[in-house]
């Protein structure tokens, strides 16, 4: 039996006082991808902040399993150590902090000690060899100045120094380019083993096209409205949201999805 | 002897030999006269110390609605401990310095050339032998004032006036010691050259001048560097540093402030650019329980670059207040101003900074930008920038100006990757302030500052070690 990496049971997160996610159930088992599709304003981001452990969003109901613990009072970092990782979709800018000091830093932290300086040499730069990023980007500072897609590969660069169990990608195919996609897209894939579980956040399908799931749900006003396989993603495709939307939540039909 | 309050005082008072400085019961008109004599000064010296000397006392303090003092009252600070003098024997090697003080010297740093300072004097003085043959001078104030006196005439107190406010013109009258560096046309001096200004006695009044003379075409960089282990009677330190960057020539000035917790420290630093000059400046404020510190940069000739950058790091009571005027004159000219720092404990600072773009300096641009980080509830911060625009076609001139605690959203990003709280707040300071700390080209000085600013943040640096990483990663098995 597929061994149980997270499991979310009614989670009410609040930011700022206002309750975003309204009761969210989600399990994720080792070597599944799960997609979790919805549009804008439904919670999608909500709830990767704050599986991560972002003060600004509040557990305020519900249970978070990871790996059979309650993760929800860990500090995020305690939560990367024990292998939840977050591609982030607007990853932040650190001015003065280098790419590599600051790898070397989240590689010793998640194994608790000093990294050996030839090991973690070989293993960023065989990442970086995979996610095509030139070596210049080690010199550089955290984020600063760089552009979509290096945010984005950046982000998986990181994946692969972490070596999580979980990876949660925020959007991570938001405002790349077709070439950008199949880069980032095709780094996540050479990453993937059978150990890792994955949550794909996106608004669009086309992701699903280089990274597929073998589920998918729909998040819609802080509530997970519908399961299903990958069919699920091209049906909403070709008819968007708005079926799905009338078929489950009627009472709110029209007054959803348009904040785009 | 009367104690003479920090008040305003009439010309008419000033005629009598034993008039006194306000707040200074030991400093007298007699002080400047034995430093003058006890140096074998030529006539013309010992008049401009004398003329100091009546312009001090008639100088009114800055007044507190006076916007550049009203953060740090001068007025209600008395010196009456001070002693104006201390004499210090030279010194064959730096090895020879009192040992609270041998620290400060770093032997393995390569540096053209050496002046050293301790107390009233300077005690040591080395210049790399080629330089020397080239015409450069470097040698203490005394000496250059009998040895160059038409250098010394002109350039001593023409930058800034010994009338331009109390304590310069106390310098003025008092200065002792000090250091002259002239670099000839189209000279490059590759390495830089320290000042190393050391006080091991207490209670002393310390008058520094410093004096840089960068011909047309030259280039020198300049590392001015403060140290004095932490005393516990108050010492006064009133320095005054005089920058001429000849036409075409580049000057890099970098002041080290590394005194200890008992040094009032005032300072005043002004540098003259020339036509297509370029002027780089670092304040590092690490040491010192008060510091007011003004930097000025004229730019009167077209094409004038000026890069004034500044990190600090407060903690205990240290209060840094510092002034600066970029003064666009010329066309074309340009200046960037980055000031950070990051305060802890009731720590506090200021930073009052004029951009002047005058009316005949057109195609200007300049920039300010302020950034100050507050690791404690009790530290302060209040970064001021004023724009003075008079020019109709500026390029660009812009300010920013913040003050708050560590961001929340870069805290998170970095915990999010594994790395605990307290070494994430670390790197964020660490980084927060190498970000001005790496503009200083000199990898030597790079790291030394990098390393006071650290080991006050209770860090081990590790900054070497990156370094050597990076080329590590780098030189050999990557896909270069």
């Amino acid at each position: 039996m597929a061994e149980e990496l997270l499991k979310i049971e009614g989670l009410t997160v609040s930011v700022e006082g206002k309750q975003i996610l309204n009761g969210v159930d989600l399990v994720v088992n080792r070597g599944e991808v799960h997609a979790i599709m919805g549009p804008n304003g439904s919670g999608k981001s909500t709830l990767a902040n704050a599986l991560m452990g972002h003060p600004r969003y509040a557990i305020t109901g519900g249970t978070v399993l990871f790996k059979g613990e309650e993760i929800s009072a860990l500090t995020p970092d305690k939560r990367a150590r024990k292998g939840l990782f977050l591609a982030f979709q607007y990853p932040t800018s650190i001015a003065g902090v280098t790419m590599v000091n600051f790898l070397r830093q989240a590689m010793k932290a998640v194994r608790g000690e000093d990294v050996p300086v030839r090991e973690f040499r070989e293993k960023l730069l065989a990442t970086m060899k995979l996610l095509k990023v030139d070596q210049e980007f080690a010199r550089r500072y955290v984020n600063e100045g760089f552009s979509g897609g290096e945010k984005k590969r950046a982000e998986i660069l990181q994946m692969g120094i972490l070596d999580p169990d979980l990876a949660i990608m925020d959007e991570t195919d938001s405002g790349l380019d077709i070439d950008a996609l199949r880069t980032v897209a095709e780094g996540v894939n050479a990453l993937t083993t059978p150990k890792l579980g994955i949550v794909l956040i996106t608004h669009y399908q086309r992701l699903l096209n280089y990274i597929k799931p073998q589920f998918v749900h729909i998040l819609y006003q802080g509530r997970m409205i519908e399961s299903g396989g990958p069919e699920l993603a091209l049906q909403l495709e070709a008819e968007g949201y708005d079926p799905i939307i009338e078929k489950y939540a009627p009472a709110l039909a029209g007054a959803t999805g348009e904040r785009a | 002897m009367p104690r003479v309050r920090a008040r305003s005082i009439g010309a008419d008072d000033v005629t009598h030999d034993v008039l006194i400085a306000p707040g200074f019961t030991k400093i007298t008109r007699a002080s400047a006269e034995e430093i003058s004599v006890r140096r074998d000064e030529p006539a013309w010296l010992r008049e401009r110390r004398l003329d100091a000397w009546r312009l001090y006392q008639s100088l009114d303090f800055p007044h507190e609605s006076d916007e550049e003092w009203r953060r740090t009252d001068v007025r209600s600070m008395i010196f009456d401990a001070v002693r104006p003098l201390s004499a210090s024997a030279p010194i064959a090697s730096p090895a020879q310095l009192p040992a609270a003080l041998r620290s400060a010297w770093d032997e393995s740093e390569a540096l053209a050339g050496r002046v050293v300072q301790q107390d009233s004097d300077v005690v040591y003085t080395q210049l790399a032998d080629d330089l020397r043959a080239r015409g450069v001078i470097l040698t203490d104030l005394h000496k250059a004032a009998k040895e160059h006196p038409e250098l010394v005439r002109r350039y001593l107190s023409s930058a800034v006036p010994a009338g331009e406010w109390k304590y310069v013109a106390l310098n003025a009258a008092l200065w002792s010691g000090g250091c002259f560096l002239f670099v000839p046309k189209d000279v490059e001096v590759a390495l830089p050259l320290q000042l190393l200004t050391v006080v091991g006695a207490e209670g002393l009044a310390v008058f520094p001048r410093t004096i840089i003379v960068a011909e047309a075409g030259s280039r020198v960089a300049f590392i001015d560097e403060t140290r004095s282990a932490d005393g516990e009677t108050k010492t006064f330190v009133s320095g005054v540093t005089e920058i001429y960057a000849g036409d075409g020539a580049r000057v890099e000035y970098y002041s080290v402030n590394r005194w200890g917790h008992n040094v009032y420290n005032f300072n005043t630093a002004r540098a003259i650019v020339g036509r297509d000059a370029q002027l780089v400046t670092m304040a590092a404020g690490i040491g010192g329980k008060m510091t007011k510190m003004r930097i000025d940069t004229s730019m009167p000739e077209p094409g004038a670059s000026a890069d004034l950058l500044g990190v600090t790091f407060g903690d205990g009571d240290q209060h840094f207040d510092y002034n600066t005027l970029q003064d666009h004159i010329g066309a074309h000219t340009k200046s960037d101003l980055q000031f950070k720092s990051a305060m802890t404990d009731s720590s506090s600072i200021v930073w009052y900074g004029i951009t002047r773009i005058e009316p005949t300096a057109s195609a200007s641009e300049a920039n300010q930008t302020s950034r100050n980080l507050l690791l404690s509830e009790h530290a302060k911060a209040a970064p001021i920038p004023i724009l003075e625009i008079e020019a109709y076609d500026v390029l660009k001139c812009s300010h920013g100006a913040t003050a708050g605690p560590v961001d929340e959203n870069e805290l998170f990003y970095l915990q999010a990757r594994a790395i605990p709280r307290a070494v994430a707040e670390r790197m964020l300071v660490e980084g927060f302030l190498a970000d001005v700390v790496n503009r200083i080209p000199n990898a030597g000085l790079r790291e030394r500052v990098m390393r006071a600013v650290l080991a006050k943040a209770g860090a081990t640096p590790e900054l070497g070690e990156d370094d050597v990483f990076e080329d590590d990663v780098f030189s050999d098995g990557g896909f270069r």
